[in-house]
């Protein structure tokens, strides 16, 4: 008895998991390194060493002590040097997600931060599908969880995924600065907020992640209404969830166009902030299908 | 004042109210949600929200706007220019005997208690009091009261007098009901007699009096003041009674008018234009002293002008006709001598009706009490130069003086005369001892005055020869009247201060007698009565009137212009005017009257002006509903027309 209500309990992360889209099995999807990592294990993105791929890199003059397997001997024929042929070495692309879990992010049908988590879910799963390592900091903890990987990797991100909650007010630039301090290795850092707030202190944080190596890649999850204030809403009196600003009260219909002029540009000042620290910079709107904004986002990031 | 017919409507105002509720109700029923965005929406709609407010507010403005204005008319308001609801209010009828004239086919008493009753209907809400101003004064109840039994009875009972009326007493009391403030409506024949007594300026603040003017008077043609010219009358001397005949008929009216000076009377006859007044004036010449009755009358009109009051037909009063000139001689000569200087003069002085007294020289340095402020002062043969200096006083104070230059006491009398400025120059002697005869007088123009008696009478000015002491010029100080064949001066005349000077050198001596000039001196100073008048009078013209006839701006004596204006000056207080070099005593009829009048602005001309019908209708109750209603219309428009202004607008549009 107790083993099979055991049995029909959902396992921990099972439902995200369910819900997250596996983009690998989608053709031609992968996450991709767009600079030269430094990770320890191989894997199958392009490192700064030389290695064992079979990607041709560059041939070096012989050296004794070079294994002699490594003489390019068909140059040798040609040239009359010994020349000898180094590979690529393929690393792991570290992917580390930030997930803001501060309270505007749990505004929505369904909530940001369930969006956010799909988000997060969908890349970890790819990522560990592509045997890369995957670590996640939820909230404004700023403290990393460990690595995921491997077959349990995925529920373990999952489960993780699912715990959070969003409460409290999100401090960005210092998630983004305990991130460029906890990551020693260079990683593909993925930050998933709404970004309701000053974008100015965020430049300085993201700018020192580049310097360090990183990919930063933002993730500006929004609702619906908060890109087209519904007119429907007619009068309404709105407060903040964060606490930081008094009650305001307006006509919908009134201030639609205003407020969505108003957004548009703090989108724009986005992405030009994300452009300016060569950055990616995806909006995708909560009630739009994951699979479809990440695997164009991933497709352009192919391209690129 | 406004009051409402219908104040009970007015509760309907807490509707007014209904447009807040409903906006306060509305705004507590607007959804509260959670919004993350909210600073962005704060930003980019604070200034279309602080619009939208406004337009709002405009609005809940015109909606209230209308409640309140179809409520303000269903409460039918009326506004009275006159007064308050609730004030008291006294109506005073005029009972003097000038009410029993007739107007308009019936007694102006008539139409006085048909206005009073019209009052009494229009202030309805109002407690009223009736008072009949006669003697002894008919009160319609102890107090102002809405009950309008007694006011009507006092109004079928009431008669009208025989006398001049109580008015004044009538307001007195009516001052004593009115302590907390009200109207007095005080109904009349809008004649001067009107408002006898009565000094607009004590009455209290918060007291409003109306004249109204129950007809009569309106065709009224009236002498309105009376003056005399000069102010001093002296028996034998010409004095001038002028009056003014004001016309407050809208016709032209032409009317006799009787002036009288004691048992004189002369009638002339004026035509008035209508709203105008016109100024008759007859000279008369007092045969006697003591009070002298003056009056200025209309004794005949138009045969159309009947609405006329007997009590504005003339106008009386009373002058202190002086028995004569007091002229004082001073000399030192016989005044028996037949061929002494002193002769010619007394027999003149005596001709003219004049009584001189004669002092010696010695005496002239304290003139005396007989010196008055009206006083000729002669001298003639003095033996040594006097002490002018009480002279020089009587000379600048006004006074005249006639200096005959026959001695070289005489001739020193000028240079004697301190305090004058410039001094009068002492007169040098001429020694004609080697040209005894052949100079004669060389001018002779006759337009002065004093020189009237010899026109007709040249070839007798040529025989005169001249004397010893003969001024050769008086500069700009004195002016030429008769001089020799040479130049000098034989008579000049100077103004000195108030008073003037004479100086004369063709009087004979007891060395140098000449006939002819025994002739002539008589004639001369027969005529000193009528030619130095007392002080200040002379030269005088003096206008009735607020109106003068000018071709001149007047200057008041405090140097303010009064310009001219077709013709005429108008002036607004009595008083000396300057008119070029002419000097003009201006008496306002009204304040110099011996009847005091209400201003015109205030009562009087105001209440000449119609029938009462103006005040009336002030105190008439005037509908304001119409304008409330076309107020709430206008409201309901405009809120109409801004509520489909902004319907129209597409959902979302920003202002």
């Amino acid at each position: 008895m107790r083993r099979g209500a055991r049995a029909r309990e959902p396992q921990p992360g099972a439902t995200l998991l369910a819900a997250a889209p596996r983009l690998a099995r989608q053709g031609g999807l992968e996450l991709t390194a767009r600079r030269e990592l430094d990770g320890l294990y191989a894997g199958r993105h392009r490192s700064a060493f030389h290695g064992s791929s079979i990607d041709f890199a560059e041939h070096r003059p012989y050296q004794p002590g070079d294994e002699l397997r490594t003489i390019d001997w068909r140059a040798f024929a040609r040239t009359d040097r010994l020349l000898i042929r180094r590979f690529h070495d393929d690393r792991q692309l570290p992917l580390a997600l930030i997930i803001d879990g501060s309270a505007s992010m749990g505004y929505g049908e369904p909530d940001k931060l369930v969006a956010a988590q799909l988000v997060a879910a969908t890349l970890g799963l790819l990522a560990i599908d592509q045997g890369d390592a995957v670590r996640a900091l939820v909230g404004s903890a700023g403290t990393w969880s460990g690595v995921f990987g491997g077959a349990q990797g995925a529920t373990n991100l999952a489960h993780l995924l699912e715990g959070s909650t969003a409460r409290g007010i999100a401090d960005l630039p210092q998630v983004l600065r305990a991130a460029g301090d906890q990551l020693t290795r260079r990683s593909l850092v993925v930050l998933i907020s709404d970004l309701l707030c000053d974008i100015a202190p965020l430049v300085q944080p993201a700018a020192d992640l580049a310097a360090r190596g990183h990919e930063l890649a933002v993730i500006q999850v929004l609702d619906r209404t908060e890109v087209e204030l519904p007119a429907a809403w007619g009068r309404v009196t709105m407060t903040d969830p964060e606490g930081a600003e008094q009650p305001f009260s307006c006509d919908a219909a009134e201030a639609r166009e205003s407020f969505a002029q108003a957004m548009a540009a703090h989108i724009a000042q986005c992405r030009n902030v994300c452009a300016g620290v060569r950055a990616d910079h995806v909006l995708f709107i909560s009630d739009e299908p994951v699979a479809q904004v990440l695997g164009a986002w991933l497709a352009r990031r192919r391209r690129r | 004042m406004m009051s409402f017919l219908a104040p009970a409507a007015l509760g309907a105002a807490v509707f007014a109210a209904l447009p807040i509720v409903i906006h306060l109700l509305s705004s507590r029923a607007a959804t509260r949600r959670a919004f993350p965005a909210l600073a962005f929406l704060r930003r980019a709609h604070a200034g279309t929200a602080r619009r939208g407010r406004l337009r709002d507010l405009l609005v809940l403005l015109l909606r209230m706007l209308f409640i309140l204005a179809l409520v303000g008319a269903l409460s039918a308001p009326v506004m009275r220019l006159i007064g308050g609801a609730g004030l008291p209010a006294v109506v005073i009828i005029d009972a003097s005997a000038s009410m029993q004239q007739r107007h308009q086919g019936a007694a102006l008493w008539d139409h006085a208690l048909a206005t009073a009753a019209r009052l009494g209907d229009e202030l309805a809400d109002r407690p009223v009091i009736a008072l009949i101003a006669d003697t002894p004064l008919q009160r319609s109840s102890l107090v102002p009261t809405l009950d309008r039994g007694a006011y009507r009875a006092l109004l079928a009972t009431a008669k009208p007098g025989w006398s001049a009326g109580a008015n004044d007493q009538a307001l007195v009391l009516a001052l004593g009901l009115l302590t907390g403030g009200g109207d007095i409506f005080l109904v009349g024949d809008g004649s001067r007699g009107m408002t006898s007594g009565i000094d607009p300026q004590a009455i209290p603040a918060g007291i409003a009096l109306h004249l109204v003017d129950a007809g009569g008077g309106g065709d009224n043609q009236a002498v309105r003041a009376i003056a005399l010219e000069p102010g001093v009358a002296v028996v034998g001397r010409p004095c001038t009674v002028r009056g003014e005949v004001v016309n407050h008929g809208a016709v032209s009216a032409t009317l006799g008018v009787a002036v009288v000076l004691g048992d004189e009377r002369r009638t002339c006859s004026i035509t008035i234009p209508p709203g105008t007044s016109a100024t008759v004036a007859e000279t008369f010449s007092p045969t006697r002293a003591g009070e002298v009755p003056v009056s200025v009358a209309i004794v005949t009109r138009d045969a159309g002008a009947s609405d006329h009051l007997v009590a504005d037909d003339r106008r009386d009063g009373a002058i202190s006709v002086r028995p004569s000139l007091p002229v004082v001689i001073y000399s030192d000569a016989d005044p028996a001598a037949v061929d002494g200087p002193l002769k010619p003069l007394l027999a003149g002085l005596g001709a003219a009706g004049l009584s001189p007294t004669v002092l010696p020289g010695a005496q002239l340095g304290d003139l005396g009490p007989m010196v008055g402020d009206l006083a000729v002062v002669m001298t003639v043969a003095l033996a040594s130069p006097p002490d002018g200096r009480a002279l020089s006083a009587h000379l600048l104070a006004g006074g005249a003086l006639l200096q005959v230059l026959v001695s070289d006491g005489d001739a020193a009398l000028g240079g004697a005369l301190g305090g004058l400025d410039p001094p009068l120059l002492p007169l040098p002697p001429v020694d004609l001892s080697t040209r005894r005869r052949g100079l004669m007088l060389g001018e002779l123009s006759l337009d002065h005055p004093l020189l009237d008696g010899l026109r007709g009478r040249e070839p007798l000015l040529r025989q005169i020869e001249a004397w010893r002491y003969r001024p050769a010029t008086l500069g700009t100080v004195a002016t030429r009247l008769l001089a020799w064949e040479d130049g000098s001066i034989a008579l000049a005349e100077r103004r000195i201060g108030a008073g003037r000077w004479l100086a004369l050198a063709i009087s004979p001596a007891d060395r140098d007698s000449n006939l002819a000039a025994l002739e002539v001196l008589p004639l001369i100073t027969a005529r000193l009565g009528q030619v130095l008048l007392p002080r200040g009078r002379d030269d005088c013209a003096l206008a009735c009137g607020s109106t003068v006839p000018s071709a001149v701006p007047l200057v008041g004596a405090d140097e303010r212009l009064i310009p001219v204006v077709d013709g005429a000056c108008r002036l607004d207080q009595p008083g000396l005017y300057r008119a070029g070099e002419r000097l003009i005593a201006a008496a306002i009829p009204g304040l110099e009257s011996d009847l005091r009048q209400v201003p015109p602005p205030v009562g009087g001309e105001r209440a000449r002006a119609g029938d009462g019908s103006a005040i009336i209708a002030a105190a008439t109750p005037q509908p304001l509903w119409h304008w409330l209603l076309m107020l709430a219309i206008v409201a309901l428009i405009g809120e109409s027309a801004l509520t489909a202004f902004l319907r129209s607008r597409p959902p979302g549009r920003s202002a």
